[in-house]
Formats: structure tokens, C-alpha cells, sequence
């Protein structure tokens, strides 16, 4: 009598009884944790714009996460939003790539200086490492550096004392300094500064690129510090607003979720306390039929971050699913609910789409 | 001071300008004043009822019109002019975090674990105001009537504060960096955008100002609760609430036309 190797495995392991005949809001088993979080453990949060959902879920968990440059006392959650105060752990804004991530850490860590540190736009000057957080920016370069050297105090202030690290990786599409090769959040130009061909250059990762960085990251940060760190990688569902690749958006886009899909897979082959949540295949997988995504087919609906979220905290919080906030989204879609969670995120490479003309 | 009926709404800061009006009604025997309270933020309710301005809450209503001694609410025919004061406006978001968030104004950016802009400060300050309880009671008032309304800074607070030692802690590194000029900058921006919106705006008393971001001790001691009936002083180091005295002063300084 013949055997198969598959003829033991899990419904969950076929796709007609794993997926196809599953509703996405009742998927079960595609998420087992690596390791737990308890309430007392130090979470840090970085990385694309889908991250801050996984921040937001987990403070109203009461889960301890870290926030080294809080909001001045009595700050409405309106302007501390846009100031990008509370959106992370530290006040970097989003941190799109890998590199920019292990630029960062060395930075703060005084063995970097980005090239270029301070763009100007209209007498104003702004930090190009995280120029959204400062809206209307500062009237003097000087002010700005005196600025970033605060924050990156508390960054290294947060990369030591950080028990877990959730990285959202975002995208692998990046405008660096040519010649120093300093990576940027966003293109010369957008938010300012100006793009000058002799000075900045487009640069898309490669897979090894973004494997490398994230894993020299972590031996770079493990050097210094004195506990260990677990980390939880994610990938970021959201497809790109705009490339600079030369490709189609959408081919540019596949491009680079397969590219940090892999690394995420890769990542989590090779480290026993780094684990991988899969917002990314929850979200944007065929069995949604895309019902997660806004009518422009890139913002990621409030039933969609609730969804992601509910697997994610059902694992890491699962007493917490008792809680009425955990339980499967049950509101319309296109709701002003659903249109304010979302317009709660910051996310400054939406703001490519002004130049799409 | 011309205005035949002047019409002030506050919460317990009116107390000051009350006894204040107590002081001096006697000289000025063709004006009437008649002030309007509420307790706490029961003024973040004061909404047009029937033509007048009142409150919903019965136990809050009762008190609005028992203070006034209309037993009635506030008619808006009937005042040439409106004075308002107290009710939060007052640099609370920038005193408190200057200590920590320093910017480029400022000087205190070495011992400040913060640094951010101006403008955030600015923002914060105007999110503060626009929300709350004076402003409000403006722009109820404002829909109603075209007469003047005088927006009244809640005055600076009482130099007794250095015997709290947490709030001491707070206005220590402003007067030692001579910072007030950033406290006084930010209040000039808030009170643009009030004249902006069709507002006057009074200041406090120069007189009653002690090192320039407080308010001199004898302006404060003695300063009375607003509910008549207890006829009690606030406690000790209230530094909140000023008294007669200052009242008096404010009646004198200020100009309502």
C-alpha cells in the first residue's frame, strides 16, 4: 500500500479546507506564537505605517508599550498626531526600509551621521530622516540638529531598555545620498528639500540587501545591549502609492512584499526569538476577495486592521479576546468609523500621489 | 467706564471681579453689573434656551440664575456689553511643559529632555483654548448678539505658589532662564486669534503682576468662594482664585466701551 508524506497533515495544510472554504474572519490556525509577550515586557514599535495599528491594539490592551518621546502634557491626541507624537515609540515617523532602520540605530548609537541631514523648503528647515514630524519645520538648520540630537537619545535610550521589537517592514524602494550612500524615509522633494540627480539616487533592496541590513541590525543593537530581545516582524499589506522603479506600480509593488515576505521568512528561520505575523497574507490573500481594502484598493479598511489584529491578540492576549473591543468587526463597510481609524495613521509616502499628474 | 449694563460670566473667578464690583458700585451709581456663574465646567453647557443662555442641567440652571439675582437666565437684550473671565484661559499647557519641552524660543534646551517647535506649543495652546470653556461661552454668546464681548485672561497665578513644591518646580526654571517672554508670546498669539474672531481682549492688570508670570500675594489672600452662601475664603494656598482687591484693580484698568 502506497504513502503520501501529505496523507497525515492538518485540514490547515490544504488549501480547499485551509482557505478556500474559510471565511476571513474565522480563519483559524494561521498564526501560532513563537513566544509570549506578557504585559510586563517593554515593547518598542517601528517601522511602515501599518505598524501603528499594531501599537494602537496593543496600549489598549494595556500591553507595556514604550514611549520615549511622549506628548507635552495636555497636547489634544489631534496635535499630537500631527506632530506624529504617540505614533511610535520614539518620534521617527515611519521607518520604510530595513537600512534606514540599521542607519538609525548606528546614529543613535554615534557611529553615523546622515549626509544631507536637514532639508529646506521655503525658509523652513526640516530633518530629512523624519521630516513630517516638525509639520511647518524649524526657522534654522541648527534648530533642527539640536532637535534630532534629543531624539536620538531617547532612540538609544529605547534600543537598550526594549524587551520586544515589532518591526513593520514597509517597502524596499528608497531615495538615498549617492555618494554616502544615507538612506531617506521619503524622496528629496516631497516634504523638502528637492531632488538634485547629481546628489540623490533611487535605490530598490534586493532581497539579500534587506536580509542583510535587518540581521546586521540586530548584531549591532545585541553588542550594546545587556538582555535579550525577542522581536515580531511584520509585513506591511499596504501596496505602494507610487515607484520610482521604471516598472508598473503593481509589478514594483509585488516586487518588494515578496522581497520582505521572504526576508520576514528567512528571519524568522534563522533567530529562535523572532517570530513572523502574518497581517500581510490576512489582508492582501485571495480568499479576502479583497474586502479588507479601501475603494482606492491601497488603504487597509478598520474591519481589516480589526481582523489582523483579533489573530494577532488571540495568540499574544487570548483572555483579552473577552474583551467586546477583540471581537470580529461587525459595522458596514465605508463607515465614518471605519474612514476615521484609518485616517488616524501617518503615512507620508501617500503623499507620492500629489505628483501623479 | 461709559457701558450702562455690564453683564460678566465666569465660572469661580467671577468671585474677584464680584467683590471687586462690591468695592466700587457706589461711585459708578449709573452702572449695573450683573454676573452670571457657574460652577466647575458647567459652562462647557451654556447653550441658547428659548432666546436666553442657560443651562440644561437643573442643579447647574438653578445656580446660573440664583448667582445672578435674575432667577432667570442670561438675556442677551438686556447688556450693553459682556465681560467674561476665568473659565480656563490661562497658559496652563505652556507652564507645565516648559520645564521638559524646550524650543527654539526658549532657554532652557540643555536641561529640557525635549526639543520641539514653536509651533507645536502654539498649537497645543490654541487646541486648548478653541476646546474650551471661555471660548465657548464667546461663541454662544457671539450667535446671539453683535455687542461687544471682552474676553478677560484668568490671571497669573499667586506667588504663594512657591510653597507648593510641585508647582514651584515648574515656574523655577522659567524665572531662572527669564523665559516669561516665551510665556507672554504665546499668549499674544492666542489673543490675536481672538481679536480675529471678533473679541476684545483684556489683560491683567500690569500692577497686580509679580515677577512677570504671577500674581502678587496681596492680590490673592482672601480671595472668596463663589457659592454665597458658604461666604468662606478659599483655602490657604489656593493660588488660583484672586480677591477683591484685585477685582477693584480690574474694574479700574480695564476699558469696556
Amino acid at each position: 500500500m502506497s504513502r503520501s508524506p501529505y496523507e497525515n497533515l492538518c485540514k490547515n495544510a490544504f488549501w480547499r479546507s485551509g482557505v478556500s472554504t474559510k471565511d476571513p474572519f474565522s480563519i483559524e490556525g494561521l498564526y501560532r506564537r513563537k513566544f509570549k509577550i506578557l504585559r510586563k515586557d517593554r515593547i518598542a514599535t517601528a517601522g511602515s505605517c501599518f505598524a501603528q495599528h499594531i501599537a494602537r491594539h496593543l496600549k489598549e490592551r494595556k500591553f507595556n508599550v514604550l514611549q520615549y518621546e511622549a506628548a507635552p502634557r495636555g497636547m489634544s491626541a489631534d496635535v499630537a498626531a500631527k506632530y506624529s507624537f504617540g505614533v511610535y515609540s520614539c518620534r521617527y515617523a515611519n521607518i520604510y526600509t530595513t537600512a534606514q532602520l540599521y542607519q538609525l540605530a548606528r546614529e543613535a548609537f554615534g557611529d553615523f551621521s546622515p549626509a544631507e541631514p536637514v532639508w529646506e523648503k521655503d525658509g523652513r528647515y526640516y530633518d530629512a530622516q523624519r521630516p513630517s514630524v516638525e509639520p511647518y519645520g524649524y526657522a534654522s538648520a541648527k534648530d533642527v540638529m539640536t532637535a534630532r540630537k534629543k531624539h536620538l537619545e531617547k532612540v538609544k535610550a529605547m534600543l537598550l531598555d526594549m524587551d520586544v521589537f515589532v518591526f513593520t517592514f514597509g517597502l524596499t524602494e528608497a531615495w538615498i545620498h549617492t555618494e554616502s550612500e544615507t538612506v531617506y524615509p521619503t524622496a528629496p522633494g516631497t516634504i523638502a528639500g528637492s531632488y538634485d540627480p547629481e546628489i540623490y539616487s533611487f535605490k530598490n533592496y534586493s532581497y539579500n540587501e534587506v536580509l542583510k541590513s535587518f540581521n546586521k541590525f540586530l548584531r549591532y543593537i545585541r553588542r550594546a545591549r545587556n538582555h535579550r530581545l525577542r522581536v515580531i516582524t511584520t509585513v506591511s499589506p499596504v501596496p505602494l502609492t507610487a515607484t520610482a522603479s521604471s516598472l508598473h506600480v503593481l509589478s514594483a509593488s509585488s516586487y518588494s512584499k515578496s522581497v520582505l515576505r521572504a526576508v520576514c521568512g528567512s528571519l524568522e528561520g534563522q533567530h529562535s526569538r523572532l517570530d513572523y505575523y502574518p497581517s500581510y497574507e490576512l489582508i492582501t490573500a485571495g480568499f479576502t476577495k479583497g474586502i479588507f481594502f479601501e475603494t482606492n484598493l491601497r488603504s487597509v479598511t478598520s474591519q481589516g486592521v480589526a481582523n489582523a489584529m483579533r489573530i494577532f491578540l488571540s495568540e499574544h492576549d487570548p483572555q483579552g479576546n473577552e474583551n467586546p473591543k477583540s471581537a470580529p468587526p461587525n459595522f458596514p463597510e465605508n463607515t465614518t468609523q471605519g474612514a476615521m481609524l484609518e485616517d488616524d495613521i501617518q503615512c507620508e509616502e501617500i503623499l507620492l500621489e500629489a505628483f501623479n499628474k | 467706564m461709559k457701558t450702562k449694563s455690564i453683564c460678566v460670566v465666569g465660572n469661580s473667578h467671577i468671585s474677584a471681579l464680584k467683590g471687586g464690583w462690591d468695592l466700587i458700585k457706589d461711585e459708578h451709581p449709573q452702572q449695573q453689573v450683573t454676573f452670571f456663574g457657574g460652577l466647575k465646567k458647567s459652562l462647557m453647557n451654556l447653550d441658547n434656551i428659548d432666546g436666553k443662555l442657560g443651562l440644561h442641567n437643573a442643579e447647574d440652571a438653578e445656580f446660573f440664575k440664583k448667582i445672578s439675582g435674575t432667577d432667570d437666565f442670561l438675556n442677551p437684550d438686556q447688556y450693553d456689553v459682556f465681560l467674561l473671565t476665568g473659565m480656563g484661559l490661562y497658559p496652563n499647557a505652556i507652564i507645565n511643559n516648559y520645564w521638559n519641552y524646550a524650543t527654539p524660543s526658549t532657554k532652557n534646551s540643555v536641561s529640557a529632555e525635549y526639543f520641539i517647535s514653536d509651533e507645536a506649543y502654539a498649537d497645543m495652546f490654541w487646541q486648548e483654548v478653541s476646546e474650551g470653556m471661555m471660548l465657548h461661552v464667546a461663541r454662544i454668546i457671539r450667535k446671539v448678539t453683535k455687542k461687544n464681548i471682552y474676553i478677560s485672561w484668568q490671571p497669573f497665578l499667586s506667588e504663594q505658589l512657591f510653597q507648593i513644591p510641585w508647582r514651584a518646580k515648574l515656574f523655577e526654571p522659567i524665572l531662572i532662564n527669564d523665559d516669561y517672554v516665551f510665556i507672554h508670546h504665546n499668549m499674544q498669539i492666542i489673543s490675536q486669534k481672538l481679536k480675529d474672531e471678533g473679541f476684545d481682549v483684556l489683560m491683567q492688570p500690569a500692577e497686580s503682576i509679580f515677577k512677570k508670570i504671577m500674581t502678587k500675594k496681596c492680590y490673592s489672600t482672601g480671595s472668596m468662594l463663589l457659592r454665597p452662601e458658604f461666604n468662606q475664603e478659599h483655602k490657604e494656598l489656593d493660588v488660583f482664585h484672586m480677591n477683591a482687591e484685585y477685582g477693584r484693580l480690574c474694574w479700574q484698568m480695564w476699558d469696556l466701551r
